[in-house]
């Protein structure tokens, strides 16, 4: 279970607050208008950013002393997911090394980017490379996924495709997932297929300048 | 969590440089015989020497920048120019040029019999004051033309044409526009430029000449060198720190921005250039053309008029020795280089204080002349091992550790922004040690050839560690081109200098961008 306990970031000029406790194997999704503190909430998860108060738990264990390469969780980022200077092989490769060959193949090629195979990421459209992007996020062996609007680039046809494998990796593996999205139709669909999804709504609060997040049961 | 035992390990980067730095202040303080004598800075000696030292500085910088600015301003507006390519790496190899290759390309134009110089009397002598100020502008306008024009080339596309839109004149286009734009660049190309003339050593030595026109670098090696006055050396050794050191901090140098540049793109700025206006910018550049061409023609032309006469044996031998330390030198720099980065890398963001002094340590050797890191060194290992048999290693480590801020400036800003967009992949993906490098390596590698090729060309123009270390049987190129010179045996100088000059050109060739290469 992933426990947020009055968590305070301050990013100058505003301070954002988030409290809110996600089940083992349950989603969250994190809603809210854009630049409210959404992908902060997921930058002080994945340990990049410093945090002024509050307790992150992992299980019982606090997570807020841990560098990000000792958390359990692993973010897909709105940008700079991949190496620029490496082909999407060698990015998935450096990304999922426990992972045998054969297995990285059958995920490209599920998500229909296994002929891009040996091409550099910037010769990629936005929703191919994002769609490599969360290969590498959702098959690494964090047990926590943190996922910032990560269909946001995918055209309607691939939409339900990726949205599909993504519910069906997080199933399969056990994972606990926190995601960005502003997409009715993405939550809806999440929510038709996974059985525990709860919704948080992340937003500024004019006067005083600070965002607040509470977890709201479905 | 800054200085848990992970965060060691990082700063054992800076080590060969903090220890190299270590040794030459020992030795200047432990080898030195005499007393010091403050009233050596009321000497009379020293008091001109000082005195010459910054007036030269200060008039070649200003001349510089004010020859500089016309260049940069048609390369700008010009929208064609015939040779622009060309041009560029031409000013790039006219700033990394080594000074002898200038120096022997002078003699031939403007010394006692130069080709330029005819009539009775000679109307112009070498010697002295403007002989200096020549080579000093040959040496370092090229670089002032690389800043100014990278800096016009900043402004947006859209402020040239609201400039033609509201019909600016020309003066309210400079001081709205122009200005503005390069007003950010020219306090520290200014002191860079100085600094760089201040701390001059080969021009010195060969134009310089006589006690009238003598600088505290060359005051310093005469000090050690004929003198064995240590003291002396010192006291001069630390003058030139503080005044070059205080310049460069009082111009804001904090390593943020690179000077040189090796890749200047061109944009156009859209403007349309009345027929007198172009007509001056054709000019200026043609100008500018000539100006950097005839000493590199005059260089070529001598060395091949006599080509029967070739020195084959020891004008090899001399290459060999150059390149030998050169290469061996630019082998140990930008590796160093790049690893010193790691600890400002590695606090940048957490902890900027400790980032800034990560970064001061990796580039503290800007500041202090070459020459006084060579005299403590020197004053350090002469009572302990034989300095004639260690020569080369120990050129090789002094080359390498003058070279060693070159390399952090060019990669610093690329590698900064390469953090900021993935250090948090990294975080991610959690590489081990060795993926670790193989990203970082498979990233830099393209930068780090031409970069390569930059501290070559820098080693191989080396004169004044040469000059304390050297083995005079043994010569590199610059020192064999200064013996030649020296006696007037221009023939031969100008075939060494066109061998330097190959070599240069070549790295530079190669270091320039011709296109595109990666994806």
């Amino acid at each position: 279970m992933l426990t947020v306990a009055n968590l305070v970031v301050d990013r100058p000029p505003h301070r954002f607050h988030y409290d809110f406790v996600v089940p083992t194997g349950g989603a969250l999704i994190i809603k809210g208008p854009s630049g409210e503190g959404k992908s902060t909430l997921l930058d002080a998860l994945g340990g990049f950013l410093t945090i002024a108060a509050g307790e992150v738990t992992w299980d019982g264990q606090s997570l807020v002393d841990l560098q990000p390469e000792q958390r359990p969780m692993t973010t897909l980022f709105q940008s700079h997911n991949l190496f620029d200077h490496l082909t999407v092989a060698r990015n998935v490769a450096l990304a999922l090394p426990q992972l045998p060959l054969s297995e990285r193949v059958a995920a490209l090629e599920a998500l229909g980017v296994s002929e891009q195979q040996d091409q550099y990421p910037a010769n990629l459209s936005g929703g191919q490379r994002q769609r490599v992007g969360l290969i590498t996020a959702l098959l690494r062996p964090e047990p926590v996924v943190l996922l910032d609007e990560p269909f946001r680039e995918l055209d309607p046809a691939t939409r339900f495709q990726t949205i599909s494998w993504v519910i069906e990796q997080v199933t399969a593996r056990n994972k606990t997932l926190l995601l960005v999205s502003h997409n009715a139709d993405d939550d809806a669909l999440i929510q038709s297929q996974m059985t525990d999804v709860r919704e948080t709504l992340v937003r500024l609060n004019d006067h005083a300048s600070t965002a607040t997040a509470n977890t709201a049961q479905n | 969590m800054a200085f848990s035992r992970r965060a060691v390990i990082p700063w054992l980067t800076l080590l060969p440089a903090v220890l190299a730095s270590t040794i030459a202040v020992w030795g200047l303080l432990s080898a030195r015989r005499e007393s010091f004598d403050l009233g050596f800075f009321t000497d009379p000696y020293f008091v001109s020497t000082l005195t010459f030292s910054l007036k030269q500085a200060a008039l070649s910088c200003v001349l510089a920048l004010l020859l500089a600015l016309p260049v940069a301003r048609a390369l700008t507006f010009m929208p064609q120019l015939f040779g622009r390519r060309w041009f560029m790496t031409l000013t790039a190899l006219a700033f990394v040029m080594p000074s002898f290759v200038l120096i022997t390309g002078l003699m031939i134009l403007l010394g006692a019999n130069g080709w330029l110089n005819f009539g009775d009397p000679r109307p112009w002598s070498l010697f002295g004051l403007q002989g200096i100020l020549l080579a000093h502008v040959y040496l370092n306008m090229p670089l002032a033309v690389r800043v100014l024009y990278q800096a016009l080339q900043s402004v947006p596309q859209d402020s040239w044409r609201l400039s033609q839109q509201h019909r600016l004149t020309g003066w309210q286009r400079w001081s709205h526009i122009e200005w503005p734009a390069i007003k950010p660049h020219v306090g520290l190309l200014a002191a860079f430029i100085f600094v760089l003339c201040f701390n001059s050593f080969a021009v010195v030595l060969t134009l310089g000449g006589g006690p009238k026109s003598t600088t505290l670098e060359l005051a310093i090696y005469q000090a050690l060198k004929y003198d064995f006055n240590l003291s002396e050396a010192l006291l001069l050794s630390v003058v030139q720190a503080v005044i070059a050191g205080s310049v460069l901090l009082a111009a804001g140098y904090s390593g943020k921005s690179s000077l040189f540049r090796i890749a200047v793109q061109h944009r156009p700025t859209g403007l349309a250039v009345s027929v007198a206006n172009a007509l001056g910018h054709r000019l200026v550049y043609a100008v500018a053309w000539v100006f950097l061409l005839l000493p590199i023609v005059a260089v070529m032309i001598k060395a091949l008029s006599h080509g029967t006469q070739l020195q084959g044996i020891p004008l090899l031998a001399a290459t060999g020795q150059s390149l030998l330390i050169a290469v061996s030198a630019a082998l140990v720099a930008v590796p160093l280089g790049w690893l010193m980065l790691w600890p400002a890398r590695h606090f940048q963001g957490t902890h900027a204080r400790i980032a800034l002094w990560a970064e001061w340590l990796a580039l503290h050797h800007m500041v202090i002349p070459t020459l006084v890191i060579g005299v403590g060194w020197f004053a350090f290992w002469v009572s302990r091992i034989d300095i004639n048999r260690a020569s080369i290693p120990l050129l090789v480590m002094l080359n390498a550790l003058v070279l060693v801020p070159f390399v952090v400036l060019q990669l610093k800003p690329l590698l900064v922004l390469w953090d900021q967009q993935h250090r948090r992949l990294l975080g991610n993906w959690r590489p081990n040690l060795w993926h670790r490098f193989f990203i970082e390596w498979t990233f830099i590698v393209p930068t780090l050839k031409p970069l390569f090729a930059l501290a070559l060309v820098l080693a191989l123009g080396d004169v004044p560690l040469f000059a304390l270390f050297g083995q005079s049987d043994q010569p590199t190129l610059t020192w064999y081109i200064y013996r030649l010179a020296g006696s007037y045996r221009l023939d031969q100088a100008a075939q060494a200098a066109l061998m330097l000059l190959l070599l240069s050109s070549l790295l530079i060739y190669w270091m320039e961008p011709r296109h595109a290469n990666r994806r």
